[in-house]
């Protein structure tokens, strides 16, 4: 350990006790890498502090010496959020895992940002409540803080959106140690009910950026009734534009909870997985209607049947719907393929129609590495795509490989950056804000627009201390 | 020190198999009934991520990376980490690979290369040492293996007989009321059994979870010569742990073996169900059990029927007047009692307070009495009973079925 990180050790040892604090070389090779194929990246000190005060002390010792602080959730991002934590102070905040108050009376939920979406959606289903989207696909173990930080979706987004939009306020700790509430919590006297109308909205500040702005402590969200009535509908289409013709359909009655495409892979995959009806098909579409009751699940099922038929689509039975939805946070692609594989994954936002050249982009990424593939025993698939906010999908591709395969995990690294760097030249939206992403976002903003969020970083991070690096505002 | 992964080297495919998704460490699923996976982040005795089971992956990846050196700190470290781990295997059924990390196994294989650079805990060494001299690892003399059996029984160990019941240290040493118990049962049931005496040795369950694996094959290779000697065709066990050793690390090392195995659960559930078991008297309990690891989640990978998941619940339910009620965390879910792995001795207040979160969950059920089938988990569980000053009663499956016969 050099000098300055014992130095910084002892400090953070009196905010937190011995017990939370490590410098020790087998816990930070734990803590060295995220789900990304990017390599390991040691940070210099791991935290683990319990309360909102402490998160605060940390910041401000931080920046006495200018030390990078890095928030990790889960260590879930797919995107290489890794890379910031070189020499950094890593906050593993999952010790801040309570749910502080179910309140039904005003609808709202309020957490501690290191607990998980699983958690959270026990904890509400057992009172007969949700949050509208239910986090990210890693939503088991992901964390609410982590997924706020990268407007994460998965579950339920057709419907309500990203996580961001379940969120009325937010208590955040800001780079200097500033304390502050956002949404109707910056209003003494107001509940956390509401995010508008107490001035400009600083809840949307602190989500999406990454972590960036502020490390966020506790989040309140609105919850909705646990859907009492479920309808499942499962059709084929002949080629993708009738699938996409659907899917706008579909979208379009504003009824489904979620509306998920499936390409051929993914429907034989399912099927030699045991859901017959997929097996063989090329292009499926999958569509699940949440209602309060049997009587209205009915009518809204009719009417999204009539609106998805008249594209020519063919009902099919929607065995895998009913699995898939069930358990909740069951895997909507295999993780790992077939043959045991584990998975490196891409995504991209486009607006329904554009899904035609996204898939082209990917057909034309896959056949440039088609060599090197074979070479290093690597599967690229493409998957699949749901929809985000009736009128967007987010499109899913992945490559299966197997990570002890010398040079394996390189090619994976190229070819994974040259995909996302296709998707962002042609207009594609992301999320996953990891270092591969953001970055990449970063240097298509407008001049004026990084300024302003230069600016606004500056500000609110004198130092440059939170993720330094991160979506290149510093 | 020479540094060697021998055993390690042999789990590399499951080690790179890691998705690293955290469903090792944290998971609640609300249809299955799942509240937490790993039982020591639930009582917070890990600290960091480096303790689960996807940070020990992870360390163990770059072991055999070579970028970990392992010199006096890093060793104690990692020492540390690995043996604060009951092996409860819950890690396991809660993986989402493909046909599942076998994380145990990485984990036993990391502590058995520990154990050979020096770096094994010394309570672990110092029964490890013990158990090749005395063949237990109670610190206790061979000699009083057999104190537990009273004279009443009339048992000569070691006679010709179709079924052998295999003892175990903890029943012979210290939960010497399982065996009593197991044998009252036998025999009141006519069953020709026999048992091995002073010829039986420790069946080397702690040792194989610590990481002293030759101690723990010359017991297993003597105990399965004196079997065969016998020529029994099938051992019965009244200990979770032994049934285990027997059933996965014997048949891995040694082979198949000539003889059946089986838990006495197993067995007696059995019995009951061919209408062989009498039951005379009536019980007024309201009872919870709880799931021994070794008997359900590690058997899990050998088939679906093959944890022992009903056969002890059909037991206690068959007895009359028994109120059966169910824990939350129950069968593949069960919260681990915290006695395994080498983790009572090793970290004995960290393996304590599992067993205390164990009791409370069961004192929720409204239970008076909690069962299992285990002698290692009713030590520990007795314990945290009586750290908790709990009103709850202690048995084994075994003294239930015995007071009513």
């Amino acid at each position: 350990m050099s000098q300055e990180a014992g130095e910084i050790v002892k400090k953070l040892t009196s905010i937190l006790g011995e017990k939370y604090v490590t410098a020790s070389l087998p816990d930070l090779i734990a803590y060295s890498c995220d789900i990304s194929p990017e390599p390991r990246v040691l940070p210099d000190v791991v935290v683990r502090p319990k309360t909102t005060e402490e998160v605060a002390e940390i910041l401000k010792e931080a920046n006495k010496t200018k030390k990078p602080v890095v928030p990790r959730g889960a260590g879930t991002c797919p995107a290489g959020f890794i890379k910031y934590q070189k020499n950094a102070i890593v906050v593993d905040m999952t010790r801040m895992d309570e749910i502080i108050d179910i309140n039904e009376k005003e609808m709202t939920v309020t957490v501690e940002c290191g607990v998980t979406w699983g958690k959270l959606y026990y904890e509400l289903r057992k009172k007969g409540w949700r949050v509208g989207s239910y986090g990210p696909g890693s939503a088991l173990s992901a964390t609410v803080g982590g997924a706020l930080s990268h407007h994460s979706l998965a579950y339920g987004c057709a419907k309500y959106g990203s996580v961001s939009e379940n969120v009325t306020s937010l208590e955040v700790v800001l780079p200097t140690g500033a304390i502050i509430n956002t949404g109707s919590g910056a209003y003494p006297h107001a509940k956390k009910a509401q995010r508008y109308g107490i001035g400009p909205d600083l809840t949307g500040l602190f989500l999406g950026e990454g972590g960036a702005f502020g490390i966020k402590t506790k989040a309140t969200m609105m919850i909705h009734p646990f859907p009492e009535a479920v309808r499942f509908l499962c059709y084929e289409a002949e080629n993708l534009k009738q699938l996409l013709d659907a899917t706008y359909e579909v979208s379009k009655t504003r009824i489904p909870s979620d509306i998920l495409g499936f390409n051929p892979w993914l429907n034989n995959a399912l099927g030699e997985a045991g859901f017959k009806s997929l097996l063989g098909k090329d292009y499926t579409l999958h569509v699940v209607i949440e209602a309060p009751n049997d009587k209205v699940a009915d009518a809204q099922a009719e009417y999204v049947d009539n609106a998805a038929k008249k594209t020519g689509v063919k009902e099919v039975g929607a065995e895998w719907l009913k699995f898939f939805y069930y358990p909740r946070f069951a895997e909507w692609w295999p993780r790992t393929s077939p043959k045991g594989k584990r998975w490196y994954a891409w995504c991209n936002k486009i607006p329904i129609y554009d899904y035609l050249r996204t898939h082209e982009l990917i057909e034309e990424l896959f056949n440039k590495y088609k060599d090197e593939c074979e070479k290093y025993q690597l599967e690229p698939y493409d998957v699949m795509y749901f929809v985000v906010d009736w009128n967007t999908v987010d499109a899913l591709l992945l490559v299966y490989a197997w990570d002890d395969v010398p040079g394996a995990r390189e090619v994976v690294r190229k070819m994974w950056r040259e995909g996302f760097e296709r998707f962002v030249a042609e207009g594609g939206i992301h999320y996953w804000l990891g270092s591969a992403v953001g970055e990449l976002v970063a240097r298509n903003w407008a001049s004026e627009y990084r300024e302003t969020l230069r600016a606004i970083k500056k500000v609110l991070d004198p130092n440059g201390i939170l993720i330094p690096g991160m979506l290149l505002l510093t | 020190m020479e540094v060697k992964w021998k055993n390690l080297e042999k789990y590399k495919t499951d080690i790179y198999r890691c998705i690293r998704c955290g469903y090792c460490r944290d998971q609640f699923r609300f249809r299955d009934n799942v509240t937490s996976v790993c039982p020591l982040r639930v009582t917070g005795a890990h600290t960091f991520e480096s303790f689960e089971a996807r940070g020990k992956i992870e360390i163990a990846s770059a072991v055999l990376e070579g970028i970990l050196p392992i010199n006096e700190d890093t060793g104690k470290r990692l020492a540390e980490i690995f043996y604060m781990c009951s092996t409860c295997r819950n890690c396991w059924d809660k993986c989402y690979v493909k046909d599942h990390i076998d994380h145990v196994g990485v984990f036993e294989a990391f502590r058995a290369d520990l154990f050979s650079m020096g770096f094994g805990l010394p309570q672990h060494k110092k029964f490890a040492e013990w158990t090749k001299q005395n063949h237990n690892p109670y610190l206790e003399p061979h000699e009083k293996r057999l104190d537990w059996l009273p004279k009443e029984f009339n048992i000569k160990p070691m006679e010709s007989a179709e079924i052998v019941y295999f003892v175990g240290c903890t029943s012979s040493y210290r939960q010497k009321n399982i065996a009593r118990a197991t044998v009252s049962i036998l025999k009141k049931l006519g069953v020709n059994f026999t048992i091995l005496g002073l010829e039986e040795w420790c069946c080397g369950s702690p040792l194989f979870r610590v990481g002293a694996r030759e101690v723990a094959e010359e017991q297993g290779r003597h105990n399965i010569e004196v079997i065969e000697k016998i020529g029994a065709k099938s051992v019965i066990f009244s200990c979770a742990g032994c049934y285990r050793t027997f059933r996965t690390d014997y048949q891995e090392i040694f082979g198949n073996l000539k003889f059946n195995l089986l838990h006495i659960t197993e067995f007696l559930s059995q019995l009951i169900k061919e209408g062989k078991v009498k039951i005379t008297k009536e019980l007024k309990m309201k009872v919870t059990y709880h799931d021994p690891c070794h008997i359900v989640r590690h058997l899990a990978h050998l088939g679906r029927k093959a944890p022992l998941i009903e056969q002890p619940r059909e037991i206690l339910k068959s007895i009359p007047g028994v109120e059966f009620v169910e824990m939350e965390r129950n069968k593949l879910n069960a919260f681990c009692c915290g006695a395994g792995g080498g983790l009572r001795a090793g970290f004995t207040e960290q393996s304590l307070e599992l067993a205390s979160e164990r009791i409370r969950e069961a004192e929720k059920t409204g239970c008076e009495t909690l069962v299992s089938s285990c002698p290692f988990c009713y030590r520990n569980l007795t314990d945290a009973i009586k750290k908790l000053n709990s009103k709850m009663a202690m048995y084994d499956v075994t003294e239930l079925l015995d007071m009513v016969l």
